[in-house]
């Protein structure tokens, strides 16, 4: 593990982080989301 | 007949090489839960108000004492992860904060409502929050890495912050409070199941043991300690402040009710990138000068928002521009605690250097507020926060960032 692995995984879960809450801030998504965890938990 | 010692050696040599990653992976986990959910508490105002006839005040108290109590026992909480580890001191906090929302969703009354949210979730937040987890990160990373660690760590924080908030809202809407509020408890019932990640490197045996008492010793007579102290309660302050009346000041300015969560959410968005930046900056320059431009530019930001005529497009620039710089002061913060008083007791000196966030914070809660009914805006206390930026970035400018004794004792052990 190097610097620059952590570098990447640091910007990976900063833009995945911030494109799943701008998914997730648009009420529809958020809504199916929880309805998808929902269903699987039966 | 050496291979197979030397095998074995490889390997656990391997295994201890792996442990921090793994204490990075459980500790980014932990903090992206305990500050997710800490945030959604103003969701619940209105239907926990209105079903257990709480007054808006009295929750607002419940919230406040929260607050309040994690900062009174972050010291404690970080003492006790310095002495037996942030593992248990993260399990055993895990477990109360998942006992105090449990405890809130079931109770029919206000009281024990304000125990379980307040009491115990302040208690839950101070175990498992950024000075428990930040001083095993800085404990089991090695030194090369660990201004990355807790760039990554800081950066699940701003995503559990803002991704949490709108499946809590969701939440909310569909299945009412109290089975959300269950739901949240179930996702920080994984904050112990976590916390066993969070394994620290055995203290080598021969190191100088120095107590905690000299451990406050040293800070308490710092001058140096007290200007750190006075930057976070600025960024307490400021937050506090903002994140509270920006809503409010945006309805008041014509904007309507949504302006406010439009902005908020920009600042979440922001705040995110803005982490991950000043992590990595702090891994590359002098962490005292960062966070001088970071109070600098905050000042900057707030100065134009004033000038500028106010409309939607000023208040999200103003949120994206103020969100960069949200939470980045902590990893930076905690990172400057470790360089100037070691890391033996990080989790202790690092929960003083809180109380005064906390303080600050509490006072930009009640300022706005004791403002607008006193003169009937939110000005004065926005010039002041203002001041205090400037003040922030003075006290970091004049900051000697240079190892102290007791952290270079802990060096030379």
């Amino acid at each position: 593990m190097t610097t620059r692995h952590l570098t990447l995984a640091s910007a990976a879960l900063a833009l995945g982080g911030t494109a799943l809450g701008g998914l997730l801030w648009s009420e529809r998504w958020a809504a199916l989301a929880i309805d998808a965890v929902i269903k699987l938990c039966g | 007949m050496n291979a197979p010692n030397g095998t074995a050696t490889a390997e656990s040599g391997s295994a201890a090489a792996n442990q921090w990653l793994w204490a990075l992976l459980g500790g980014s986990l932990v903090i992206l839960l305990s500050m997710g959910v800490r945030q959604v508490s103003g969701l619940f105002l209105r239907p926990v108000a209105m079903e257990l006839g709480m007054s808006r005040e009295a929750f607002g108290a419940a919230v406040a004492l929260q607050n309040l109590v994690w900062g009174l026992t972050q010291p404690l909480a970080g003492m006790l992860a310095d002495r037996y580890g942030g593992r248990v001191v993260a399990f055993g906090g895990g477990l109360v904060y998942v006992a105090g929302l449990a405890l809130a969703a079931a109770t029919q009354d206000g009281t024990t409502f304000m125990i379980g949210l307040g009491l115990l979730g302040g208690i839950g937040q101070a175990g498992t929050a950024f000075a428990v987890i930040f001083a095993v990160l800085g404990r089991a990373t090695p030194p090369q890495h660990r201004g990355m660690a807790l760039a990554i760590g800081s950066t699940a924080v701003s995503v559990g912050i803002f991704t949490v908030v709108p499946i809590a809202s969701a939440l909310i809407d569909r299945y009412d409070w109290r089975p959300s509020m269950l739901v949240l408890a179930a996702a920080i019932a994984a904050i112990p199941l976590l916390a066993l990640l969070l394994r620290e490197p055995a203290r080598p045996q021969h190191a100088a043991p120095v107590s905690a008492g000299e451990a406050l010793s040293a800070t308490r007579t710092d001058r140096d300690f007290w200007l750190l102290n006075l930057g976070f309660a600025t960024c307490g302050f400021q937050l506090a402040f903002v994140s509270t009346y920006i809503p409010a000041m945006l309805a008041d300015g014509g904007l309507g009710a949504t302006a406010g969560a439009a902005v908020l959410a920009t600042i979440g968005a922001s705040n995110i990138l803005g982490t991950w930046a000043c992590g990595v900056a702090g891994s590359r320059w002098r962490k005292s000068r960062v966070l001088a431009v970071v109070y600098i530019v905050r000042a900057a930001a707030m100065i134009a928002f004033l000038a500028l005529p106010l409309s939607l497009a000023s208040a999200i620039a103003f949120g994206a521009v103020i969100g960069l710089l949200w939470t980045g002061t902590v990893p930076l913060t905690s990172q400057l605690t470790a360089d100037l008083w070691g890391k033996r007791h990080l989790g202790f000196v690092f929960g003083l250097v809180f109380v005064g966030h906390q303080v600050g914070a509490f006072i930009g809660a009640w300022a706005g507020g004791y403002s607008y009914d006193r003169w009937g805006s939110f000005e004065p206390v926005w010039f002041l926060a203002v001041a205090a930026s400037l003040m922030a970035a003075a006290c970091h400018l004049v900051l000697v960032e240079r190892p102290r004794p007791i952290a270079l004792a802990e060096q030379g052990a």
